[in-house]
């Protein structure tokens, strides 16, 4: 018994480590690595209307990825446009990203009214 | 509906369990969105004691009109949207009074077509929520063909994160799922009139959904949690002839707002353009093949719509639905479960 609960305790520890999941360590030793600006066209808007966002970073293998809580963007990579269907303040989220799984997130905040 | 042959009633339970592990749900209108598909479960009662029941439908809705209040509105982003959904319901008796229910759906498209023509169409797909339900027969009489039920249940987002397409979040109208869980309450009354071969049933239905919660990595600064949802539905079903059952639903939705939460402070703000109350009439008619699997089409109009601030609004959605029920049981049963298409 005293065996079986041991074996069974081994294998649990086992079991969560391999559960764990390690993300890999940043590595910006270069220092090419950086997420300059992120800039609005517009930082107020009509409904419905466009505007452009550009993110400027540095560095190798870079990726994009943009969120908001509401609206609709058009397009990817560093420039992307975006609008949205009513009236009230949004904020637009840029997360760079480089190939030594550097990263860096910024935001800029838009208004939109009627 | 006649029983099956008798079947090994632990397959029909240990079917109900692996689904159980893999189902999804209903996804909110909002100012740019179609409405929500409306699950077979939320209208049928407790089913017979190793009585199994398949449901699965299919639903497309389509809109091109805005309302703002109760009336149309002007200067619209979308010149239309739909949706096909795609959803499947088991269920199974435990015992006479007591069944557990489980139901997944998926989109097959959310798409909305814009009408300024710099913007591409804007598509997502993917699985809805899931839900489980337990209903348990308060007053079950079959002889006398009246039966009340009360269900209680939650739902569960497949993923806690947005959908995205290219590294761009898709626009949460068209999200297959709201990313949070929810629960619910039932209450369904079923009466029978059989000297003229008729049926009345109510269900009375509450949704309620909580603050969706993105991975810590995720960059937002808001949790999200969409408005709880009142359903109220009367259905009256009349045998017209062999098998053929022509069933009139009507039923009213009525949904809180939206609302939004500051992680950094908790502030809660409230989203104007998400609220709603809708009145429906649903004609549907049924079809029962050979006594066992029962084919139903249904079309939901809208009769009076109502809308918080300026939204899209359901032009007209059409359902086909397929149903069975299998009793696993070894012994025959004495009176059938009922359905709003059974007699």
């Amino acid at each position: 018994m005293k065996q079986f609960l041991l074996f069974s305790g081994v294998v649990l520890i086992m079991a969560l480590a391999a559960c764990h999941k390690s993300s890999p360590t940043p590595d910006n030793s270069s220092g090419s690595f950086k997420f300059t600006s992120l800039v609005t066209k517009d930082t107020v808007i009509k409904i419905n209307d466009l505007t452009t966002i550009n993110a400027t970073a540095s560095g190798e293998g870079l990726t994009y990825t943009w969120t908001a809580d509401f609206g609709t963007f058009i397009g990817s990579g560093s420039t992307v446009q975006w609008t949205v269907c009513h009236a009230d303040k949004f904020t637009i989220n840029c997360t760079v990203k480089d190939k030594n799984n550097n990263s860096d997130t910024r935001n800029v905040t838009i208004r939109s009214h009627e | 509906m006649s029983p099956s042959g008798p079947m090994n009633k632990f397959a029909g339970a240990l079917f109900l369990i692996f689904f159980c592990l893999l189902l999804p749900d209903i996804a909110d209108s909002q100012c740019c969105s179609t409405g929500s598909p409306s699950g077979a479960s939320e209208y049928m009662g407790v089913l017979g004691k190793n009585y199994f029941r398949l449901a699965t439908f299919y639903r497309h809705s389509y809109s091109d009109t805005y309302y703002e209040s109760d009336s149309h509105a002007d200067n619209n982003p979308l010149k239309s949207a739909n949706y096909n959904f795609g959803g499947l319901t088991l269920g199974y008796g435990i015992t006479r009074r007591l069944t557990v229910e489980i139901d997944f759906g998926y989109f097959m498209n959310k798409t909305q077509l814009y009408l300024n023509t710099n913007i591409p169409k804007q598509t997502g797909f993917g699985f809805s929520n899931s839900g489980v339900t337990l209903k348990y027969g308060l007053f079950v009489k079959p002889t006398k063909q009246i039966e009340l039920t009360a269900g209680a249940g939650f739902r569960y987002p497949f993923t806690r994160d947005p959908q995205m397409v290219d590294n761009v979040q898709l626009n949460r109208d068209i999200q297959p799922s709201t990313n949070a869980f929810g629960i619910n309450g039932m209450l369904f009354f079923s009466i029978g009139f059989p000297s003229v071969t008729m049926r009345v049933f109510s269900i009375n239905r509450y949704d309620y959904n909580f603050f969706d919660k993105t991975d810590p990595s995720y960059p937002t600064l808001y949790d999200y949690k969409y408005g709880n949802i009142l359903l109220n539905s009367v259905f009256v079903s009349k045998k017209i002839m062999k098998y053929l059952f022509a069933i009139v639903q009507f039923r009213n939705e009525y949904k809180t707002n939206d609302n939004r939460r500051l992680k950094e402070t908790g502030e809660v703000s409230n989203q104007v353009n998400t609220g709603y109350d809708i009145f429906y009439v649903s004609p549907q008619l049924s079809y029962s093949i050979v006594g066992k699997w029962n084919v139903s089409v249904g079309f939901d109009q809208p009769l009076y719509k109502n809308y918080k601030g300026h939204q899209l609004t359901p032009a007209y959605s059409y359902a086909i639905s397929l149903t069975r029920d299998f009793n696993l049981g070894h012994k025959a049963p004495k009176v059938e479960p009922a359905r709003v298409d059974s007699q």
